[in-house]
């Protein structure tokens, strides 16, 4: 899952940053509501944390443009302020929720998991594809009732692909979800972690769910 | 609204007791003077017909004769006379003496005295003697006193209608001197501290109401720009310390939100210690503050601005050193002034931050004092930065930041130069800024002398 955290105190972007990627998120930080509209064309970004103080563009502006050039990702409202017009004005500029800082980051990823299952098919936090089974929440991968231990980034590549069971991922969808700007998409990185998940999820299985689709990407499924 | 009532009713039960008391007063006067007019008629005429009867009567032995024309005179003045001898035989009578007797003790000659004849008839007797004889006079005085009672009789009806008719004049004439109060009382009661942007909002004369009025708003005016003043602060503070607060609740999360290294827990505590030195900086500078702006806290004595200056080259001394600016302490005159010393080395000593802050190394600053007529010139100079001139009007205000609006978790709140006017202003002083970019600041505190 890729976020886009808009927020222009530097040390609470870095917070953001920090506690997001350790829940396995793919994070881009921008301090300017102006440059917004312009990392939304770059990148497919399942969610936005957006500030209403913003430099440049205010957050509830941000929030109308986007939602005004078609941009339907949740978008969840940072903001200090606790007055009821505030709220107002951010659900009703586009916003899907907002938090009032200050605000634990259990607290964030929480709504952001809510976000994402409110906009997707699935209304539980559990991914399912045959006998694996994902937790979002608890971030737990269990194939045949028997717990997979997963890195950050493992957990984020079997994420992106559960979501999508069945249907082959190219690279550079894969890698939109689950690494930020800095990733070069050339890396051969995506193989190494590729190989790594297959060993903790396939070995010892008669069916083989992580497939590689040679010159299209990679899909999860239980059909041959 | 019952104390208005009150007051309107007390004026004009007031109004109304005056005027009974003149009205009373007047009444009894007028009485005692028509009393007096008549009593003066009444004994005229009858000393009058005396001197005439007691040149007219001819007394011939036991007769005595009165000429009827003068019998006639006496009957159309309504005289009633008696004559008697020297042993009291009665002569003569005239008028209605025919059907009274005298009483037995008359008045002596020459005086009044009223005496009620057969029981009904009331007059005035008067004793004019002639040779052995007397001549008794009388004359009726029930007219008189049926006059004056007939006056008397008018002012009691007349009094009570005028004293009615005024309570009611009056009682118009209040309640419309009142009505304005009234509208005041009304507005003042929709006033409250959320709402201090009401005036009182009526066309009032130039009189005591109006001015009442005028007082009234002026006194509004102060109270809501001070209530918004405090309503600024408060959100404005809330918000410095929201930021560090949010900042430390999330490094909290995130340190306990999965198992840490010990290093990386001792850089987060760090982190966080810094986040509350912050917030302990900003409250500490909030109370001062605060304190600056109630006078009362100063400690006033003679205090030696040339001593504060020394005072702040030796403070800022290795200060400068490291950032090789040099400064230049300049005094001249009499610079003994009443005052708070510590209080205005604090507020120099916050235009000293800056400059130092804002000058580059190698760059100048000048601080001086002169004495002046009926001031002390405080100036200092930098070959700074400069400060752009949108920002100048706002300087003084509280968490104003002329570098990058709100963004600084370093660096300092904007309640730096707010401090240094609160204190100028305590000791009657003022502050002018001039700054030009990139060539520098100077600002400028005339202190006065006489405080």
């Amino acid at each position: 899952m890729r976020v886009l955290v808009v927020e222009d105190e530097p040390r609470m972007a870095a917070l953001l940053r920090q506690g997001l990627e350790e829940d396995a998120y793919a994070v881009d930080v921008v301090s300017n509501g102006l440059e917004v509209l312009e990392w939304v064309q770059s990148a497919a970004y399942d969610l936005i944390l957006l500030d209403i103080m913003l430099p440049g563009m205010g957050g509830f502006e941000v929030c109308q443009t986007l939602r005004r050039q078609g941009y339907m990702m949740p978008i969840l409202m940072l903001t200090a302020r606790d007055t009821l017009t505030d709220k107002v004005l951010g659900l009703d500029s586009g916003a899907d929720d907002y938090l009032v800082k200050p605000f634990a980051v259990e607290e964030v990823t929480a709504r952001l998991r809510a976000l994402s299952r409110r906009s997707g098919p699935s209304k539980t936090p559990e991914l399912v594809v045959g006998d694996l089974r994902l937790n979002t929440a608890t971030k737990q991968a269990t194939r045949g009732g028997v717990t997979i231990p997963l890195s950050a980034k493992e957990y984020a590549l079997l994420e992106t692909l559960m979501r999508h069971p069945h249907q082959i991922l190219s690279r550079e969808q894969i890698i939109e979800k689950v690494w930020d700007m800095d990733f070069s998409s050339e890396s051969k990185l995506i193989e190494v972690y590729v190989h790594a998940l297959r060993k903790k999820i396939d070995d010892g299985h008669e069916v083989k769910l992580l497939q590689t689709v040679r010159g299209l990407g990679y899909r999860i499924s239980d059909h041959a | 609204m019952p104390k208005m009532a009150r007051l309107r009713v007390r004026l004009v039960l007031w109004t109304v007791v005056l005027e009974a008391v003149l009205l009373l007063t007047f009444a009894v006067i007028l009485l005692l003077f028509l009393k007096n007019q008549q009593d003066n008629q009444i004994e005229d005429t009858l000393r009058l017909s005396g001197a005439q009867l007691r040149s007219v009567v001819e007394i011939q032995n036991d007769t005595y004769a009165v000429p009827d024309d003068v019998i006639a005179q006496l009957n159309r003045r309504e005289i009633s006379v008696w004559i008697l001898d020297g042993q009291g035989e009665l002569h003569f009578r005239t008028g209605e003496a025919r059907n009274f007797d005298l009483p037995d003790d008359l008045p002596a000659q020459g005086v009044f005295r009223d005496v009620t004849l057969g029981g009904e008839e009331n007059v005035r007797l008067y004793i004019v003697p002639l040779d052995e004889t007397d001549i008794v006079l009388a004359y009726s005085v029930d007219d008189s006193r049926v006059f004056l009672q007939q006056v008397a009789g008018g002012f009691a009806i007349a009094i009570p209608i005028m004293l009615l008719l005024s309570a009611g004049g009056g009682l118009f004439l209040a309640n419309r001197a009142l009505a304005p109060v009234t509208q005041i009382t009304a507005t003042a009661r929709r006033i409250n501290a959320e709402d201090l942007s009401r005036r009182i909002e009526m066309n009032l004369p130039d009189d005591e109401i109006g001015e009442l009025a005028q007082t009234f708003n002026a006194m509004l005016g102060r109270l809501d720009r001070a209530f918004q003043r405090e309503r600024q602060l408060t959100t404005d503070a809330s918000h410095e310390l929201r930021t560090p607060l949010g900042m430390l609740k999330m490094q909290l999360s995130l340190a306990r939100s999965r198992p840490r290294e010990a290093t990386e827990l001792l850089a987060m505590m760090r982190a966080m210690e810094g986040d509350v030195d912050r917030m302990t900086r900003l409250v500490e500078q909030l109370l001062t503050l605060a304190r600056a702006e109630q006078q009362g806290l100063m400690n006033f004595a003679l205090c030696d601005i040339g001593d504060v200056l020394h005072d702040l080259r030796n403070q800022y001394q290795v200060m400068l050193d490291e950032k090789a600016i040099q400064l230049v302490v300049f005094t001249e005159g009499d610079l003994t002034l009443s005052g708070d010393a510590d209080k205005i080395r604090q507020a120099i000593a916050n235009l000293m931050d800056n400059a130092i802050k804002y000058t580059p190394a190698d760059g100048k600053i000048r601080l001086e004092a002169v004495r002046q007529a009926e001031s002390i010139k405080i100036t200092i100079t930098d070959t700074g930065i400069g400060i752009a001139a949108k920002h100048l009007p706002h300087l003084f205000e509280r968490f104003y930041r002329a570098d990058s609006a709100r963004t600084s978790t370093t660096g300092g709140f904007g309640l730096g130069l707010p401090l240094t006017k609160a204190i100028m202003d305590a000791h009657g002083g003022q502050i002018e800024v001039h700054s030009e970019l990139n060539v520098g600041t100077t600002i400028s505190i005339r202190l006065p002398t006489s405080k």
